[in-house]
């Protein structure tokens, strides 16, 4: 179920599975976080052609197709009746999805039992510091604690110190694993790093899901 | 219990020589199935090797016309072709770090 925690900023942040109707606002906060975290790290005309709709099939596709184990959560912010971010195409019962986050078992670790992966973790821009990537993760390592992954990798842009930052104060750390990804979906070449986390019972360090 | 037995048999196969009926009650999934003399062969739909194959000797140059209209992005290929869409592979294309 989901229970409304309360991120700094003091607004309730609801936590749920993404249903399809969300695929819209999902990928409106991707594509703002892409646009103020990537400057630098990607080609800028590849973040200015960035297009929701687009971006909105591919998470279309995404949700049809989940399987066992796999899951994709959204953050819901309930925010003031006047809050003029609260727009009907946010989605529905007035909730304004501020973030979103997708893991389940890592994506090359086939035959590798027990080993999760985070593929990734957004929250508005507008909305940054105030908590709501903190409750997301924690619900993030939650979720992959209970499909029985004992650990999990995440790989994030090299260049983003923030994101890096954010997953370092969560327990995760950096290992000396990188790798470039070359196709169109980065917009050419992207540099990645990858992190590790345990997940196990008393293995938290950081802040404690 | 004359209509389970046709359970125990593979892909629903009645005991015996097969029939056209049995052949037209093939799933339509790419593999080429042929009947000769009650005896049912199966063969695989080509792999991407001989379909990209196919695609260079190709005579009139229906399929080149093609790939060069859709673009440098995408292969063509000609049906049957077999493939599979994995969650894991969707998610990498929506989001390819976290």
């Amino acid at each position: 179920m989901a229970h409304p925690m309360t991120a700094a900023g003091g607004d309730a942040v609801v936590v749920r599975p993404a249903t399809p109707d969300d695929v819209e606002p999902l990928a409106a906060v991707q594509v703002r976080a892409w646009q103020a975290a990537y400057p630098g790290i990607m080609p800028q005309a590849f973040l200015d052609g960035l297009d929701v709709g687009r971006r909105a099939a591919m998470w279309r596709d995404v949700l049809g197709a989940l399987d066992v184990g796999r899951q994709v959560l959204v953050a819901v912010a309930d925010g003031p009746a006047d809050d003029p971010a609260d727009d009907p195409a946010d989605g529905p019962a007035g909730g304004v999805l501020t973030g979103f986050a997708a893991f389940g078992p890592a994506r090359d670790g086939a035959g590798t039992a027990g080993l999760g992966e985070l593929y990734a973790l957004n929250v508005d821009p507008s909305r940054w510091r105030i908590g709501i990537g903190s409750v997301l993760i924690g619900r993030v390592h939650a979720g992959l604690r209970a499909y029985g992954h004992g650990e999990a990798v995440l790989w994030v842009a090299t260049g983003n110190d923030r994101a890096r930052r954010f997953y370092e104060r969560h327990g995760w750390y950096a290992e000396p694993v990188t790798q470039v990804v070359t196709d169109a979906f980065v917009g050419g070449e992207l540099a990645e790093t990858r992190y590790r986390r345990r997940l196990s019972t008393g293995h938290g360090g950081g802040v404690a899901p | 219990m004359g209509a389970m037995t046709a359970s125990t048999e593979p892909a629903g196969l009645p005991p015996g020589p097969l029939t056209g009926a049995d052949l037209a009650g093939m799933p339509d999934v790419g593999h080429r199935y042929e009947l000769l003399d009650g005896v049912l062969v199966v063969t695989p739909a080509p792999g991407r090797s001989h379909q990209i194959a196919a695609f260079e000797l190709d005579g009139d140059g229906t399929y080149r016309r093609v790939a060069e209209a859709t673009g440098e992005e995408l292969l063509v290929v000609a049906r049957p072709f077999p493939f599979e869409v994995r969650p894991a592979d969707l998610l990498r294309r929506a989001c390819p770090s976290g």
